[in-house]
């Protein structure tokens, strides 16, 4: 038996090269190239956009920790960007996980909610930003008109003009228009598990939250993990939605500006000669962040799932 | 043979076609077709930096006036057009000055045209409140509290958009800071964006904020636009492409244009805002570089200036030109006679942060309560010293 | 084959109506369930409403969108389809949206599978160095990768050619795909494979017969994922393409937005039109996900 273990486990070295050549050729001539170039352009002097003058060991980077506007802005972008990924974490993974078990209980309708909940998904992220942005607005609006004929005046606010709620706006129509992902994936994931468990489970005398909590919730840990670690990488990255928000400045007054709008401004926007090589060095920093963060993301749910399998 | 042109207005596409321009090209330069391509508005300078860098490169390029085009010269993939164009008399310097490489002052874009930037008013509201255009700054507010008192928004400024906030202040404030005497004086290094009176410019901003639109930091410009054009908002400050806008709208706006009045104790009269709005530039790569340069010199002549100026509904960037819109004809005689550059998009551009954002987000903190006008001035100073030199615009 | 039926139970055909034991035991109306009825029912309208309002503004003109915020057409105009149809050439663009969106999905999700089985079911020199070099074609910043990627496709002689399109996606969704199969396929017992392989299977036959069938649900739902964005893109059909006869449609929809003003009539009738392809697919899709989970396996 262990030995058929190991062979299954170890196939030959050029099975495992034809399961994976073809993704890895195609990834790495398209895609991790073109990336790597773009990395390192981070370390030269450019002028006017395309031309090269120097290498510039990293003097790109030091511009980023001690100039303007990156000293001030930088910061600023990073915490919003921080808190986009913290609350569509909580949404996302609680609604959605909510909706998703829920979904799994119920019989013939669940096909109809998974295509509601996912029709956001299906919009062009740029549409459903101005979308919102009409439906918002305090002056022409039908979600404030709604509110005052409802008589909540109070709460009809100028949702897009503060930004004390500008950023949980931001957050709350983002996790709108992705909650289809973690639904499904949820939902998928939920079928894969053999009703037996949680029947032998309810067998036990387990109830409903507990069995869930000790059979189902542990199961589900790596696809939980997954789309934790897709929403770290998508709250980090988030430009389109905060882009047709707020412009590329993050009105109002920079209440929902994050990095990617302050790369866009300062590498396509601005007049400045080197903007290729000092917002290149931004990005070069985020992946490095964003990588940190899901190396460590990857590890903890590691652990998670061998404390609980 | 065919020359394809890159633009990245919509508007401008538009104008190429249906208003006779590339018939009357195509008329006088036979085996040359045009094609005029919009490309999307906000990545148009992503798509110019890698249309411009490899094969299937456009002929001519529309680029905006200023640090945009100044950056894509510094690139080497558009060419100095000093030579190619052989008549650049009919110009003005303020279009000119706008189609320079900073570096070098050579001329890099045939100038397209010029943006005035003026208050909008709606005759009907003005005529029902028996008010006549303000002469002073003081009518002005005063005007604006009648106004209010009348259940109508006074101003509306589009507050959610930085550059549009920055262009709104500037003809607000362009002769209270001093015009072009203060524009000397800060290219020349003796006055910073700190001094008394551009700090007492910003101020108007914080002034006129009771009389504002509600929520105004929530409205865009489409919002805006809609507000004035259908007599919600009585006065708007915004550019000359206004005039096409209301009427592509489709709403019946009785409206006329006065540049914001200047109180006697000002440093300057009341001047009309203005700035270069975009050129056309010749790519290194293209294809055809022979017709192409034929195409720029028709492009920098009157009979082209014309038709477009007319079907786009833009201030011309050179002489011989007649507007046959009355708005716009009014706007182009009082841009003639006082016309001061706006130093935002002229001067501030070359770099980030870039002055109008700045400007942008400092006056909505403003009117969140969240900035005063001296401290709103600082922080864009400190934010523009980070590349700003006095001194670098030597040809002015 | 014990194991194999085990898990053909695991997936147990759930037809319509025909609840697991588990749920027998429960009665069908309880003021529980209706609760979460009415929250699934309203999460649903909050999901659907600010759609709708899309859909009936795409009957509106462009004034009256702007000015009355109640979405309800007074006088209801085909006109913005017309506009929409003609002027952004619609039709000539589906088609190459459909061209290009099926063969970046079938090309990324064929390289990404097998893949994206071998990192997670197999032990060889290298998987975790190359499970993350997947993963790390997730978190570099598209925007940044333009430029050069422009080069690349220019070396390839390949501007202003579909090709180029369908290679970038392609490539640009294989860490994607590659990242929810490896944990769709870790999770999978390892019984099903040594059993299939004391059987007198292949890699490859296990592999195909066995496994790729069991993930049909993620495959499905990493197919949806995959196709929404490739399908709505506008940037880099922009920077790749010159000729207008290639555009795609989310091309189309940006013809609507112009310097100062966006024609909303227009655009929602646009959005409208390229959305509903989105919306058949899904339905289909979702069904496969059902089909995965009753009839996957088990033959």
């Amino acid at each position: 038996m262990a030995k058929t273990s190991r062979s299954v486990r170890r196939p030959p070295p050029i099975v495992v090269l034809l399961f994976v050549l073809p993704a890895l050729a195609l990834f790495g001539v398209v895609l991790l190239y073109p990336m790597a170039s773009a990395l390192g352009y981070s370390l030269f002097e450019w002028q006017g956009g395309t031309n090269l003058v120097r290498f510039n060991w990293f003097h790109n980077f030091v511009v980023l920790f001690t100039e303007q506007p990156f000293v001030e802005q930088m910061p600023r972008a990073f915490l919003h960007n921080l808190a986009i990924f913290a609350g569509t974490l909580v949404l996302q993974n609680s609604i959605g996980l909510f909706l998703a078990v829920q979904l799994h209980k119920l019989g013939p309708f669940r096909r109809v909610f998974q295509v509601l909940y996912t029709t956001p998904y299906l919009v062009s992220p740029l549409v459903v930003g101005y979308l919102w942005t009409l439906l918002l607005s305090p002056n022409f609006g039908p979600i404030n008109a709604t509110l005052k004929s409802a008589g909540l005046d109070s709460l009809a606010l100028s949702w897009l003009g503060e930004p004390s709620t500008a950023l949980p706006v931001l957050i709350l129509v983002s996790v709108w228009q992705w909650i289809g992902f973690p639904v499904l994936l949820y939902g998928a994931a939920l079928g894969a598990i053999p009703p037996e468990l949680g029947d032998a489970a309810s067998v036990d005398g387990a109830g409903g939250w507990r069995r869930f909590r000790h059979v189902t919730l542990p199961l589900l840990t790596p696809v939980i993990g997954t789309v934790s670690i897709l929403t770290f990488i998508g709250a980090m990255e988030t430009f389109t939605l905060p882009y047709a928000f707020g412009g590329a400045t993050g009105s109002p007054a920079g209440g929902t500006d994050v990095l990617s709008l302050l790369f866009f401004r300062v590498s396509f926007e601005s007049g400045a000669s080197n903007a290729l090589g000092v917002s290149s060095a931004l990005a070069t920093l985020l992946f490095l962040f964003i990588l940190g963060g899901a190396v460590l993301g990857r590890r903890l749910i590691r652990a998670q799932e061998d404390r609980l399998s | 043979m065919r020359l394809t042109v890159w633009t990245w207005s919509n508007e401008a596409a538009t104008a190429f076609k249906k208003g006779g321009i590339i018939d009357a090209f195509e008329k006088a330069h036979p085996g040359v077709d045009v094609e005029v391509v919009a490309q999307l508005d906000k990545n148009y300078e992503t798509l110019l930096t890698t249309g411009l860098a490899g094969s299937g490169s456009p002929d001519i390029v529309a680029l905006r006036s200023y640090g945009v085009l100044s950056s894509f010269a510094d690139s080497g993939n558009i060419v100095p057009l000093d030579d190619v164009v052989k008549d650049w008399g009919g110009f003005s310097k303020a279009a000119l000055t706008g189609a320079k490489r900073k570096s070098d002052g050579k001329l890099y874009a045939v100038p397209q045209g010029i943006q005035t930037a003026q208050v909008y008013y709606n005759k009907k509201v003005f005529a029902d409140l028996g008010l006549a255009v303000p002469k002073t700054w003081d009518e002005f507010v005063s005007a604006a509290q009648k106004i209010k008192g009348s259940g109508v928004a006074p101003v509306v400024i589009p507050g959610a958009v930085a550059a549009q906030i920055s262009l709104a202040a500037e003809v607000i404030g362009n002769a209270r800071r001093g015009a072009g005497d203060f524009q000397q004086a800060f290219l020349g290094g003796q006055k910073n964006l700190t001094d008394p009176d551009n700090v007492a410019a910003i101020g108007l901003m914080e002034q006129l904020k009771p009389y504002l639109v509600d929520n105004v930091t929530s409205v865009t410009l489409d919002e805006a636009v809609t507000l004035f054009a259908t007599g919600k908002a009585a006065m708007f400050p915004s550019g000359t492409w206004q005039v096409t806008t209301f009427a592509n709208l489709g709403a019946k706006v009785d409206y006329g244009t006065f540049d914001v009045p200047a109180n006697a104790d000002w440093p300057s009269k009341s001047v009309t805002v203005s700035y270069a709005d975009g050129g056309w530039a010749l790519a290194k790569r293209s294809a055809h570089p022979t017709e192409a340069a034929e195409l720029l010199n028709w492009l920098a002549g009157t009979e082209f200036a014309n038709l477009y100026a007319n079907a786009m509904g833009t201030i011309p960037a050179r002489d011989g030109v007649t507007l046959k819109n009355p708005v716009l004809a009014e706007m182009y005689q009082r841009y003639l006679s006082t016309p001061s550059a706006y130093l935002g998009a002229a001067y501030l551009r070359y770099g980030t942060p870039s002055g109008t954002d700045l400007m942008g987000e400092q006056v909505q903190k403003i009117w969140l309560g969240k900035a005063t006008p001296p401290a709103a001035a600082q922080s864009i100073q400190t934010g523009i010293d980070a590349w700003f030199k006095p001194g670098d615009f030597k040809s002015e | 084959m014990t194991d194999m039926a085990l898990a053909s139970d695991a997936v147990e055909p759930a037809p319509p109506g025909a609840p697991s034991p588990a749920r027998t035991r429960r009665k069908r109306w309880t003021p529980q369930a209706v609760a979460v009825g009415i929250v699934l029912w309203l999460y649903a309208a909050v999901c659907v409403l600010p759609l709708l309002t899309m859909v009936l503004n795409s009957f509106r003109t462009h004034l009256e969108i702007a000015t009355d915020p109640w979405p309800i057409p007074s006088d209801p105009t085909v006109a913005n389809y017309v506009s929409a149809w003609t002027e952004a050439s619609f039709g000539r663009y589906a088609l190459n949206s459909v061209l290009i969106t099926i063969c970046s999905v079938a090309i990324s999700t064929a390289v990404s599978l097998p893949a994206a089985y071998a990192i997670a079911r197999w032990r060889f020199f290298g998987r975790n160095a190359l499970e993350g070099l997947f993963m790390s074609g997730l978190l570099i910043p598209f925007m940044l990768a333009i430029l050069p990627m422009f080069y690349l496709m220019d070396g390839l002689r390949l501007i202003d050619s579909p090709l180029s399109l369908i290679l970038i996606y392609s490539a640009n969704g294989i860490p994607f795909t590659t990242f929810v199969l490896v944990s769709f396929f870790r999770q999978l017992p390892g019984e099903l494979e040594e059993a299939a392989l004391l059987d007198g299977g292949s890699h490859f036959t296990v592999f195909l017969r066995v496994m790729v069938p069991l993930v049909r649900p993620a495959i499905a739902t990493v197919v949806v994922f995959r196709f929404v964005p490739i399908w709505n893109d506008f940037l880099m059909p922009l920077v790749m393409l010159r000729s207008r006869d290639n555009y795609t449609l989310g091309v189309g929809l940006t013809t609507f937005f112009g310097e100062y003003q966006n024609d909303w009539a227009s655009l929602f009738a646009g959005l409208v039109i390229t959305t509903i392809p989105l919306l058949v697919l899904f339905i289909l899709a979702t069904r496969q996900i059902i089909q995965g989970l009753t009839a996957g396996i088990g033959k």
